[in-house]
């Protein structure tokens, strides 16, 4: 019963990493139909950025006094700097491409997130190795009958939750989230009845690009290892969880997010000889998913009218 | 043509080449290439380049007083951890005419790959990394030689430490790579051999990152050691990850492929008290007292566990290379058929290429590095170790 709950609360973690990515993902195909390939290696940029702002601010003393208050500033920059990054993204690659046939756009966007990942390993002192990620999270927690919980897990599972709460009262309840509906259902009525498209699109970059930002200090923290090349597994992960939710759904990520997660921990406990196979499990769920219910858990049946 | 005129012309020939004589410059030295590969990009660049280093070393330190009989160049190219990488960059030197040895690789699987390409072009291969038994005991070819110890020998040395520490009960974690695979049967096979018993091997990949779920398989099993069969990072993530989960009363161990700095830097405290079943200790002689001088008066990068290996690589290419010449055929023959003195000891190679001696180290981590077990604070008793129950 014990290794069931430790494994609950493990999957509970890796879920909420995997639903940071993938509500990302998601965003990107609801509004303009892009999956967007450089998602993972944003996230891996939020990790890199985070490191040397870190050493910087512990050389200059402020962490031993005020690291309750430097620590969660830190993590707001670096949101905001990824966040722009989006926007460039958007202003460079894609508004030229957005009439220009998807798969180009697809292609373009698998080319930034190589551009991103190259980068840091040219520009990042010894960047091809793997890199010691800073504890932001308090380390330590409470112990339960042979129960661990980590502080740190318990943060980032809160943290996961706090964000899909606010991404959802933005979409849902402000006029911001209301374009993006009607642009993601659609983008030319929409522009007929005045919505400004591409302060929406843009706005989904900014979101989406934060996000993955988030979702790549806190896979760095809990890991406590920053690899350059990690984007890409993140990414897949993250567009798996999408489209085993329903891609373009944002409900759908989450449950896409949490169910994978849920699969790889209890697949690799559960199944004997699993944990070498966790991927395997996890991308064959995403096969079924294709096979049997190609839209996914809350996506919609498209009918094609001939 | 008159008799008279073709004296003549004969002797200005001659007086001409006679002349010649007197003014030529001395015959220049012949430039041969040697080979080195190893991973000089990705997660093991650090050893890598390490190697690297050492290597040129060698080279620059044999050249450096002008007598050796041929200017060297070294062609560097990088496998990238990466037995695809490894082929392509062992097909570009051994298919290089001018090429007439190669030190090579620290992965095994690369190893595995490589050695028929080596064996196919008949250039000498001198391994200053891998400890897969199967490089050099899995086929008959010359053309291999290792500088390091087998796996096998590694093993034992982890075993015997098992049993002085009176943990008998382990549990395998291993990366699903040759290399991760054969360390498990093998410290399986020395461990039972002494009485002690493997309770499950669990595989993970390499890239994997989260662990949870194996950790908390192996506290189920609760046993008295874990064993870590792979390379430094995941290592790293499964130590960072199992005291996370409050399994700090049992002691971890690992081989050579996680005896790099890197591990102690990843994982910071959580590295105390840790053991490696390592290589070669540059302490323990005056050569290698001298080796560690030298390198870093040139390099700041450290030299890693293998750097020892690869300056002796070189030591052991350019003997052969000045004793018979740039023939190929006649430098696999003649290291294979003679005994060497490096940094490491006596090179001696068994009748299929395996240098027996090499100073197998037992290390633990003391501050984020590894120190040699005699030498430290928890064998003199000044540190008790944080798995002591």
């Amino acid at each position: 019963m014990n290794t069931f709950f430790q494994l609950l609360i493990s999957a509970l973690l890796v879920s909420s990493l995997y639903t940071l990515v993938a509500v990302g993902f998601t965003m990107y195909v609801g509004v303009i139909n892009l999956a967007n390939f450089s998602h993972g290696d944003t996230c891996v940029m939020g990790t890199f950025l985070l490191m040397p702002l870190f050493l910087f601010a512990t050389k200059m003393g402020w962490m031993t006094p005020l690291a309750g208050l430097v620590i969660p500033a830190l993590i707001i920059l670096v949101i905001l700097v990824t966040g722009l990054w989006g926007a460039g993204i958007y202003k460079i690659l894609v508004k030229p491409l957005l009439v220009a046939p998807r798969l180009i756009l697809l292609l373009a966007s698998v080319a930034a997130g190589q551009v991103i990942r190259e980068a840091i390993r040219v520009i990042y002192p010894n960047g091809s190795n793997p890199q010691v990620f800073p504890k932001l999270l308090p380390s330590g927690g409470i112990e339960l009958s042979g129960l661990t919980l980590g502080y740190d897990s318990l943060t980032i599972i809160f943290l996961t939750i706090a964000c899909i709460i606010s991404l959802n009262f933005i979409i849902q309840r402000t006029k911001m989230g209301l374009a993006m509906r009607a642009v993601s259902q659609n983008s030319d009525v929409s522009q007929i009845m005045g919505i400004n498209i591409e302060k929406t699109i843009i706005s989904v970059f900014i979101l989406g690009s934060a996000l993955a930002g988030l979702a790549g200090i806190l896979n760095g923290t809990y890991y406590g290892i920053a690899k350059f090349n990690l984007g890409s597994n993140l990414g897949i992960k993250g567009f798996s969880a999408a489209v085993i939710g329903g891609l373009g759904d944002f409900q759908g990520a989450i449950i896409g997010g949490v169910l994978l997660g849920f699969i790889e921990v209890f697949a690799s406990a559960y199944i004997p000889n699993g944990s070498q196979y966790q991927d395997v499990f996890s991308f064959l769920a995403v096969i079924a998913f294709l096979i049997f219910r190609p839209s996914g858990i809350l996506g919609e049946k498209i009918f094609e009218k001939v | 043509m008159s008799k008279k005129l073709v004296l003549v012309m004969l002797a200005i020939l001659i007086a001409a080449t006679l002349v010649g004589c007197g003014t030529a410059k001395p015959a220049e030295k012949q430039t041969v290439k040697i080979g080195f590969i190893g991973p000089l990009s990705g997660g093991g660049a650090a050893v890598g380049i390490g190697a690297k280093n050492s290597f040129q070393l060698k080279v620059d330190e044999v050249l450096a007083d002008g007598t050796y009989p041929y200017n060297i160049v070294v062609v560097y190219e990088d496998d990238a951890s990466d037995p695809a990488t490894g082929v392509a960059a062992a097909t570009k030197i051994a298919s290089d005419p001018d090429v007439v040895a190669a030190a090579t690789h620290w992965n095994s699987p690369v190893g595995l790959a490589t050695v028929d390409i080596f064996h196919k072009y008949g250039v000498a291969q001198v391994f200053w990394g891998t400890i897969h038994r199967d490089i050099i005991y899995g086929n008959d070819y010359k053309e291999p030689v290792r500088v390091i110890p087998t796996s096998e020998q590694s093993m034992e040395l982890a075993a015997e430490y098992a049993v002085k520490f009176d943990r008998m009960e382990w549990v395998i974690i291993n990366d699903t790579t040759d290399y991760g695979t054969k360390i498990r049967d093998e410290f399986t096979t020395s461990l039972e051999k002494r009485g002690g018993k493997v309770l499950e091997a669990i595989g993970v990949t390499v890239g994997q990152q989260d662990f949870s779920a194996v950790i908390t398989r192996v506290k189920e099993l609760n046993p008295e050691g874990i064993f870590y069969a792979g390379v430094t990072t995941e290592a790293a993530g499964v130590r960072i990850q199992s005291v996370k989960m409050g399994l700090t009363d049992v002691i971890f161990m690992g081989p050579p492929g996680i005896q790099s700095d890197t591990f102690g830097e990843i994982t910071q405290a959580d590295a105390e008290g840790t053991f490696v079943s390592g290589t070669f200790d540059v302490n323990s002689s005056e050569a290698g007292k001298a080796f560690v001088a030298a390198y870093n008066a040139k390099y700041t990068e450290p030299f890693e566990q293998n750097g020892p290996y690869a300056y002796d690589s070189a030591a052991i290419i350019l003997e052969a290379l000045k004793a018979v010449g740039p023939d190929r055929t006649k430098i696999v023959d003649y290291i294979l058929s003679h005994t060497f003195k490096g940094v490491i000891g006596d090179i001696q190679w068994d009748e299929y290429g395996q240098n027996g001696v090499g100073g197998l180290t037992m290390y633990v981590n003391q501050d984020q590095k590894w120190v040699k077990f005699e030498d430290s604070e928890y064998a003199s008793g000044v540190r008790t170790f944080p798995w002591v129950k």
